[in-house]
């Protein structure tokens, strides 16, 4: 005897219901193809991003502070350095570095006799030359005015220059060994 | 007579239903959810975890001195025409190439202010005072000039930091 057609309709009707799937096979299969792709991307990233890092250091002049210490310890802090009118500057131009102390950069700026050029050679900065010349420099102002280098160096690159070129000059320059600490100046010309 | 009928119907309906049931229409896709879901978070622990990942800077290459202790992390990429600065504590400051606004340049300002502060507390509770600790890296896309990177500079400075680094990628 056959099924009353009620029967039929909700056989039919389950069957259609359980065999439709919210997501079917193929959609899964592309979100799963997107997760990796975006997993293989980051991993990309993170293996091609390395895991040595370097640090250049550089220095931020600080004013001092006269701090008076009441407790038994009668700590006392004292300034290490301080910039002065005979601190050497060496400006970075994209042409070329000048270098002289700080009053030639700013009380006698119009001087042109305080200020000593070196021309960079196909874009790059001669460093070598620069202490060179600063080591000349400075053995001839210490006979002539007894002015002793403090060991502090003000760089002040052009704004137009990478920060790359900025931070291999000063680097250069720190490590030189002539210098304690390393400024990098801005605004002050 | 009936009610054998109408039981022989409901056995159909309920096999069918079981039939159904029993089939697997993902398949394969099934078994690899877990997996996917593990290899996602996974993927988020990593990625927030590291802000380097999200930074847009790309630092140069040169054989610096490693990386020592540091108290901020701060990546200064170009995004358009635009200076994004991403820290190590996923804040992100964003403003023109050509320089901060004054409310954009005081926001920043005050959040290194912050960081210098819960840095100085952090000090005051271990009873240890690290001076390299008190330094600030900046990882400088080498793309970007130093009329970009003033103002950061600037930021620090008045924010009380006394020490920064920039920071370049060793060759191998």
């Amino acid at each position: 005897m056959p099924t009353s057609p009620i029967l039929q309709l909700k056989i039919s009707e389950t069957k259609k219901r359980l065999s439709k799937p919210i997501f079917n096979e193929q959609t899964l299969w592309c979100l799963g193809l997107s997760i990796m792709v975006c997993i293989l991307t980051y991993a990309g990233r993170v293996v091609t991003m390395g895991s040595s890092w370097g640090m250049i250091t550089l220095d931020i002049p600080v004013a001092v502070q006269p701090f008076v210490d009441t407790t038994l310890h009668n700590y006392e802090e004292t300034a290490q350095a301080s910039i002065g009118s005979t601190t050497m500057v060496v400006a970075l131009t994209p042409s070329e570095l000048i270098f002289g102390d700080l009053a030639a950069f700013t009380t006698h700026r119009d001087d042109i006799r305080n200020k000593f050029l070196v021309p960079h050679k196909e874009g790059s900065p001669q460093v070598t030359d620069l202490l060179k010349q600063s080591d000349e420099w400075e053995n001839d102002r210490k006979k002539r005015l007894g002015i002793r280098p403090d060991g502090l160096l003000i760089i002040l690159p052009d704004p137009a220059v990478p920060i790359a070129i900025v931070s291999i000059v000063a680097e250069t320059l720190r490590k030189s060994g002539k210098f304690t600490h390393v400024v990098l100046g801005g605004g002050l010309l | 007579m009936k009610k054998t009928r109408l039981d022989s119907t409901a056995m159909a309906l309920i096999r069918q239903k079981s039939r159904l049931c029993s089939e697997q229409p993902f398949g394969l896709a099934v078994i690899f959810i877990p997996f996917m879901a593990a290899a996602v978070i996974s993927l988020f622990v990593a990625f927030e975890g590291t802000p380097r990942i999200k930074s847009t800077s790309t630092p140069f290459e040169y054989p610096a001195d490693p990386v020592k202790e540091h108290s901020i992390w701060l990546s200064i990429g170009l995004q358009g025409h635009s200076i994004a600065i991403r820290t190590s504590d996923n804040r992100f400051f964003s403003w023109s190439a050509e320089g901060p606004s004054a409310s954009e340049f005081k926001n920043f300002q005050n959040y290194l202010r912050e960081r210098a502060a819960e840095h100085l507390q952090d000090t005051v509770r271990r009873g240890k005072v690290n001076a390299q600790t008190n330094e600030a890296a900046l990882a400088v896309d080498q793309g970007l000039t130093f009329h970009h990177v003033r103002p950061v500079i600037y930021a620090l400075a008045s924010a009380g930091f006394s020490k920064y680094g920039f920071e370049t990628r060793l060759i191998k």
